[in-house]
């Protein structure tokens, strides 16, 4: 027999049945029949039989089980039969049935299953299995809502409700549980029911849920995982979750609640990295939270990876040997040396060595003029970050030189050392006050001011201090101050503020808003004061829009801008959809007016043309003769009409706002990525220079490869504007990463503008901030496995790339002091693990590509393609440390900055 | 007096002092003083967020025992001082001082001072064949001894070789020189209804200034030889096949390209092909429908097809006209023929076709076979050379044999060498006549130890002359030039920027940027580098 006559006969065998089918069917036809006798016994019996043939099919999930395939026919039959009983036991049993049937049915509007489990035993629901239970669940669901719509009876809904969930997390089916009661708004529900075996899926699916849904849900499920992880006792997964929430009495209350001493320090670690401080009166915890040590952790981290030698600015530019001799020309350029003082501050930021500043920083000082100089003796202090012990007394000495501008960069750098430090003596607030009084014997200027105001900001960001709060209030409401120091002011008391929705600061804000008028309200520093306003309500979604109607009040153009800004900043990191559809639109309104416009203008030019057409032929030939001055002509006359498009700033501070919203949730981040590529092409001016800057903002320190490739053909963009955009931005994307690539297209463009004073200027900072503390540093406010996100960070990048809007009046200007608020945003990207004496012990790792592990069951791996290695160690965005072996028990799950190791009393292996 | 111990934290060290409760801070401040040699005026002390005042009372100031403070402050001898030396900075400099340095970094270009494009990037194409510019810059401006037909050429050439210096020191001006050439060539001097000089053919320009170069050029000792005085870029002919051309002047030992041109009669198989022996500056890259690389329309510019009386036949007949290269040139000059006359509008079009050309050139192929014979030879032998070069890194042996090869190799680079730098030397020192005799004798040994031909067959892209626009007497034309290996700048008039190598591939033509019109190679003395 051939192998194609043994087909036909298989599948002539499916489509006539097999004699078991046959039989089957026959059997339950005469189940049925038997179902149609009045006899309940019998009724009984016939059930019982086809209950146990259901539950003993074995059906795949495509394909219906057998028995229910059979019945299908005589559904409609039975459920005539099912009406005419009367209640008893039987009847019961005869629902459930009805039940299971109906999953079969393809009618999904009645909700069959559903109707008849209730009728049914309803505390019985797994006997059918987990595809039934899954079936059924959906049906409540839509049920529950219809009914709670039409505010009908929901408490037998309730209890069945109840009833699935115990199920479900009982049977490892923990997201179902978790989607119903997301669906029935009843999440604290699963409180009760999670146990050792399924909180931790439980919890990392809220919490990837909670990123989806809008406010308020997303905080109660917050609320719910947090419940979860303290009754379990997870204590650093709780304090994750109310770091997120921004709960201080949640974290206080679980500092309290945790008995033990160990975890309560690491616990104190994670709040240091928010700058979040308890008051307690246990000092070795306020020491922790008060990040003095960071420093040293941080020191030792560069130690072990041998890159404590300062390097000399050739090799930071990596400047091949023909083009050395191009920097050793006699002149000195302010410009460069000034890209190269911020260049070298950010490559050794922290370090405490350099080649320039340190050793000599009088000689390399007086390389700088002017404002330069105040950036300059600034570096000093981003040099020395965290360091107060050592940065103090080394800034101490600019502080009595002859020239203003070295006083305000040594007031700007105290400030800049004790970022995200606190210390008890405060000496930013002691020194910087008394340099804020105009009375005080140190004779401040203006530019002086602005130091220490910046100083102030950078000092206390994320602390909510009173009394610098005082402080800078009094320079705000000073009228003899320039806008510049006041707008500096003002974004200082925005970080410092970050986030707290504070009225009275809000009202602080508002006041001088209303009051700016005329000059200043077009001052390229103005746009600080409503960003700091932004800050302060920095996430704080609806809480904005009574501010937002005050802002209506400002006058003029001005208004919009601030709305934009405000707003943007309210729903950070929020993911809003209506938000972004909402700003997309406003940017396309603004491209039909201009479109329209256009129309006009071509209208009109045309009617020229008609007019002139002779006297332009003749033109034409003497522009052909003229040969070179032609092309020139030409540039300029581009160039001029650039310059007539209106600039909407406010579409600037949208594009970013777009990113600002999306940022932290990676398949946003993909969307927006996609939206900008259309803006690059058809927005308009302002819109495209921001787009870089929003790209910048959303791939802070995560060099995406597509990123990379859109900014790298952005830098050579005609418009210089947007080059400098994306020029600034490629530094920002690599910050801190030293990506070869990145490299490889700075090094690229310093030759290719080597002749164009601006964009070489930005180049080098780029190169500066893309080596950032030799790629041991980053600025990307994600942390903890992306799920928490720093906001004084947030603050400070947004503060670079707010100036970077209308980068020609202040980076280029005078104001590149500017680029220094990027230090709230600097951070170590490192696993440091320390003993229970907070002394740093060497543990063998695992560092790789983190997995998302949402949904899955089991126990799967949660990192990827990893290496090991002995800490301290890196890690790169986008990568999960886990201990390699069990020589210590680590006390935090997410391994990441600084965490505590206990060691093991007896290891099984070594 | 009661006096508690406090802590004070100064750098990274820490003090255990007694202080005095009821006494004024200062007292304090001169404690410290004789631990940190700080003065007390310039101490700073902080206590819980401010800094303790003079004026302050420790008790008001609510101070425990064991309480820390900090104190900040630098002693006297680590303070800065400024400078003495002031920086200058570029910005605060005139702006002509600035465009100076900017133009110190890069080679000077040559500000177009009213259509002299074509001018400045012919000069700068010249200027950057190095053995031209070391021949122009050596003239001796003395007028002793020259016909009188030679005056005019070498006033010019004398000229070229200010500009030279100029554009050697970095502030060239190219108005003398083109006010000259504009009296030697008048119909460089054209007008316009305005008065503005026209746009000229940088072609003609080229052809123009190579005469007179030659002209000039002309070593004196050779002008007693020379007996015809024919202009040089004429053909010359020669009948017989022994009478080879003589390349006689710089200009022509440069740039001087020997024929071999074979004719043979296609209206009969009867007449004997004549060869005869011409010689061109140029090579001419013809370009129609199926030319797509210079290669192709530099063999098309080889095997023509003429008309011209037959002796045999005794009337006008067609032949077929094959020419082969009987001498290769140190540097090569191909020039596109993108301009065609267009009777019906009067001008010269262009044709903007894409014709790629290489950056190394093999004319092996367009040799005579003569030629072709010693080419072969030469290229043998560096092959060997390069493979035993090879074979020797590789083994890292020195094998005797290999040492004689490569003697037989060096001893012309060392001689080439050595001939540059006494030569430069002799410009910029005062010439001491005896020792000038000294070296013409030398150079003359040299030179005829050493032929300056080409003899591998390989040439190297040095620099390219190109063309904007529609025809040839408008539009822009600039030079891209390598100034040293692998550095290329576009000297766009007065506007110099250094370029990457790649961007020279932008040239080939096609769209309406700037178009390859004279493409300038230098010889190879050794194997061509595959990249």
């Amino acid at each position: 027999m051939s192998k194609t006559q043994k087909k036909i006969e298989k599948t002539e065998e499916t489509i006539e049945l097999s004699d078991e089918d046959l039989a089957l069917k026959n059997e339950l036809e005469t189940l049925v029949e038997k179902l149609s006798e009045k006899d309940i016994s019998v009724q009984q019996t016939a059930l019982e039989t086809i209950k146990k043939e259901i539950k003993m099919a074995t059906g795949s999930m495509t394909s219906v089980p057998k028995p229910l395939k059979f019945l299908k026919p005589f559904f409609h039959h039975l459920t005539n039969i099912y009406s005419q009983m009367e209640q008893s036991k039987t009847k019961v049993l005869f629902a459930d049935v009805l039940s299971v049937l109906s999953m079969a049915m393809s009618s999904l509007n009645e909700r069959n299953t559903l109707k008849y489990k209730l009728e049914g035993d309803v505390e019985d629901i797994g006997t059918w299995g987990h595809e039934y239970v899954k079936h059924l669940l959906g049906e409540v669901a839509e049920e529950y809502n219809l009914r709670k719509d039409n505010k009908e009876n929901l408490t037998q809904l309730e209890a069945l409700i109840e009833i699935i969930v115990k199920f479900n997390m009982e049977h490892n089916a923990e997201p179902d549980a978790c989607d119903l009661l997301m669906e029935t708004e009843k999440i604290p529900l699963l409180i009760p029911y999670a146990n050792d075996h399924n909180f931790t899926r439980v919890c990392i699916y809220l919490l990837s849920c909670s990123q989806y849904v809008p406010e308020p849900e997303d905080s109660e499920i917050l609320k719910v995982v947090l419940q979860i992880y303290l009754k379990m006792n997870q204590f650093t997964d709780a304090v994750r979750v109310a770091i997120r929430l921004n709960d201080l009495e949640s974290i206080s209350n679980i500092l309290e609640s945790c008995e033990d001493e160990l975890l309560k320090k690491q616990i104190a670690f994670m709040l240091a990295r928010q700058l979040i401080t308890i008051e307690t009166e246990k000092e070795d915890l306020v020491e922790i939270m008060n990040n003095e040590k960071l420093s040293i952790y941080f020191r030792k981290l560069i130690e072990s990876l041998e890159i404590t030698e300062p390097k000399t600015i050739v090799e930071i530019f990596k400047i091949g040997d023909e083009s050395q001799d191009k920097l050793a020309t006699n002149v000195d350029s302010a410009k460069q040396n000034l890209a190269t003082t911020f260049a070298n501050a950010f490559f050794h930021a922290g370090f405490g060595r350099d080649s320039l500043m340190v050793e000599d920083g009088n000689r390399w000082l007086y390389k700088n003029k002017d404002h330069g100089m105040m950036s300059a003796a600034a570096s000093l202090g981003m040099i020395f970050l965290w360091d107060v012990d050592d940065g103090l007394s080394q800034i101490d000495k600019f502080l009595y030189s002859k020239e203003d501008y070295i006083r305000a960069g040594a007031l700007l750098s105290i400030g800049m050392i004790n970022c995200g430090i606190k210390n008890e003596f405060d000496p930013a607030l002691a020194l910087l006050t008394s340099y804020l009084e105009d009375e005080s014997e140190h004779n401040p200027t203006q530019i002086m001011k602005t130091g220490a105001v910046i100083g102030l900001g950078m000092a206390y960001s994320g602390t909510n201090r009173e009394d610098v709060l005082e402080t800078l209030t009094a320079i705000i409401d000073d009228p003899n101050n320039s806008i510049e120091t006041i707008a500096q002011a003002c974004l200082s008391v925005g970080l410092i503020f970050i986030g707290t929705g504070n009225y009275d600061v809000a009202d602080l804000f508002v006041k001088i808003l209303l009051d700016l008028k005329g000059e200043n309200l077009k001052h390229p520093h103005t746009r600080f004061i409503p960003l700091g306003l932004g800050l302060v309500f920095l996430g704080k979604q609806e809480d904005v829009e009574f501010i937002l109607v005050a802002l209506k009040a400002i006058e003029g153009d001005f208004s919009e801008y601030c709305a934009m800004t405000v707003e943007t900043c309210a729903y950070t990191a929020t993911g809003n959809v209506l938000k972004i559809q909402r700003i997309l639109h406003e940017i396309t309104l603004s491209l039909k007016n201009i479109a329209e416009q256009k129309e006009k203008e071509e209208k009109e030019k045309q009617e020229n043309n008609e007019n002139n057409n002779n006297n332009n032929n003749q033109n034409q030939n003497q522009n052909n003769r003229m040969g070179p001055n032609r092309r020139r002509n030409n540039q300029n006359e581009t160039k001029k009409q650039e310059d007539k498009t209106p600039v909407n700033e406010h579409l600037s501070v949208a594009v970013i706002g777009l990113a600002l919203i999306g940022m932290g949730e990676e398949i946003g981040s993909e969307m927006l990525l996609r939206t900008f590529n259309h803006l690059l092409q058809y927005g308009e001016k302002s819109v495209r220079i921001a787009v870089p800057l929003a790209m910048g903002l959303l791939y802070s320190s995560n060099p995406k490869i597509e990123v990379i490739e859109t900014l790298s053909r952005l830098t050579h963009d005609s418009n210089p504007d947007i080059a400098y955009s994306a020029i600034l931005a490629l530094g920002i994307v690599g910050a801190g990463t030293s990506n070869a690539r990145i490299a490889q297209i700075l090094k690229h463009l310093a030759e290719y503008y080597s002749k164009e004073a601006n964009h070489l200027f930005l180049v080098r900072i780029s190169q500066g901030i893309l080596q950032m503390g030799k790629g041991t540093l980053t600025i990307n406010p994600f942390y903890s496995d992306r799920f928490l996100f720093h906001r004084v960070a947030i603050g400070g990048l947004l503060a670079v790339l707010h100036s970077a809007i209308d980068i020609k009046n202040t980076i280029f200007g005078s104001s590149h002091y500017l680029l220094y608020w990027l230090v709230c945003a600097i951070y170590p990207k490192m696993l440091v693990t320390v003993n229970e004496n907070l002394d740093l012990v060497k543990a063998t790792v695992r560092v790789g590509k983190a997995v998302d592990v949402v949904g899955q069951a089991g126990k799967p791996k949660t990192i990827t393609g990893f290496q090991t290695h002995q800490t301290p160690v890196l890690l790169g965005f986008g990568e999960r440390g886990e201990m390699a072996n069990d020589e210590y028990f680590s006390l935090t799950n997410t391994l990441e900055g600084i965490c505590i190791l206990r060691e093991n009393p007896n290891p099984k292996m070594k | 007096m009661s006096t508690i111990p406090v802590f004070v934290k100064w750098k990274k060290e820490k003090f255990e002092i007694n202080l005095a409760l009821d006494q004024p801070p200062l007292l304090l401040k001169t404690q410290l003083f004789s631990l940190t040699q700080v003065e007390p005026d310039k101490q700073k002390i902080m206590f819980r967020g401010k800094t303790v005042k003079d004026t302050d009372d420790w008790n008001k100031l609510k101070i425990k025992a064991k309480a820390n403070l900090m104190m900040l402050g630098t002693p006297a001898n680590e303070r800065l001082e400024e400078p003495k030396e002031k920086t200058i900075f570029l910005e605060d400099l005139p702006e002509d001082m600035v465009k100076e340095i900017e133009k110190k970094d890069l080679p000077s270009g040559l500000a177009n001072i009213g259509n002299t494009c074509y001018m400045a990037s012919t000069l700068q194409c010249l200027y950057y064949i190095p053995d031209l510019r070391d021949k122009i810059l050596s003239i001796n401006s003395s007028t002793v001894g020259l016909r009188e037909d030679q005056i005019a050429p070498h006033k010019l050439a004398v000229e070229l070789k200010t500009l030279f210096n100029q554009i050697q020191q970095g502030n060239p001006s190219i108005y003398k020189f083109i006010t000259l050439f504009r009296q030697i060539y008048p119909s460089f001097a054209q007008r316009d209804q305005l008065g503005m000089f026209l746009q000229q053919d940088a072609e003609e320009s080229w052809t123009s200034l190579m005469n007179t170069l030659s002209q000039a050029l002309i070593e004196k000792k050779d002008i007693n030889k020379e007996i015809n005085g024919t202009l040089p870029n004429q053909k010359t002919k020669f009948v017989s096949e022994w009478h080879k051309p003589v390349f006689n002047n710089a200009i022509e030992e440069l740039f001087g390209i020997g024929m071999q041109v074979t004719r043979t009669c296609t209206e009969t198989d009867k007449e004997f092909p004549s060869v005869s022996y011409e010689k061109t500056h140029k090579l001419l890259c013809n370009i129609t429908s199926d030319v797509n690389f210079l290669f192709q329309g530099v063999q098309l510019g080889l095997s023509q097809q003429v008309e011209k009386e037959s002796e045999f036949l005794q009337r006008n007949a067609v032949y077929n006209e094959e020419s082969r290269l009987s001498r290769l040139p140190p540097f090569l000059v191909v020039q596109f023929v993108r301009f065609y006359w267009k009777a019906d509008k009067g001008i010269r079009n262009k044709i903007i076709r894409v014709v790629k050309f290489p950056f190394t050139l093999d004319v092996f192929d367009f040799c005579s076979e003569q030629l072709s014979k010693k080419i072969q030879k030469k290229r043998i032998q560096l092959r060997e050379l390069n493979e035993q070069n090879e074979n020797e890194e590789k083994k890292k042996l020195e094998d005797a044999k290999q040492e004689s090869m490569s003697n037989e190799k060096d001893p012309k680079q060392e001689s080439m060498s050595i001939e540059k730098d006494p030569k430069q030397e002799s410009m910029s020192i005062e010439k001491d006549p005896k020792q000038e005799i000294e070296k013409e004798k030398e150079k003359e040994n040299n030179i005829k130890e050493i032929s300056l031909d080409n003899d591998t067959g390989y040439y190297q892209l040095i620099s390219v002359l190109t063309h904007i626009g529609l025809s040839a007497d408008s539009g822009h034309y600039i030079a891209w030039a390598q100034t040293e290996p692998n550095k290329w700048y576009e000297f766009d008039d007065d506007d110099v920027s250094l370029i990457e190598e790649k961007d020279i591939e932008q040239l080939y033509g096609g769209g309406r940027g700037h178009i390859a019109y004279f493409c300038i190679y230098q010889k190879l003395d050794g194997l061509p580098i595959r990249k």
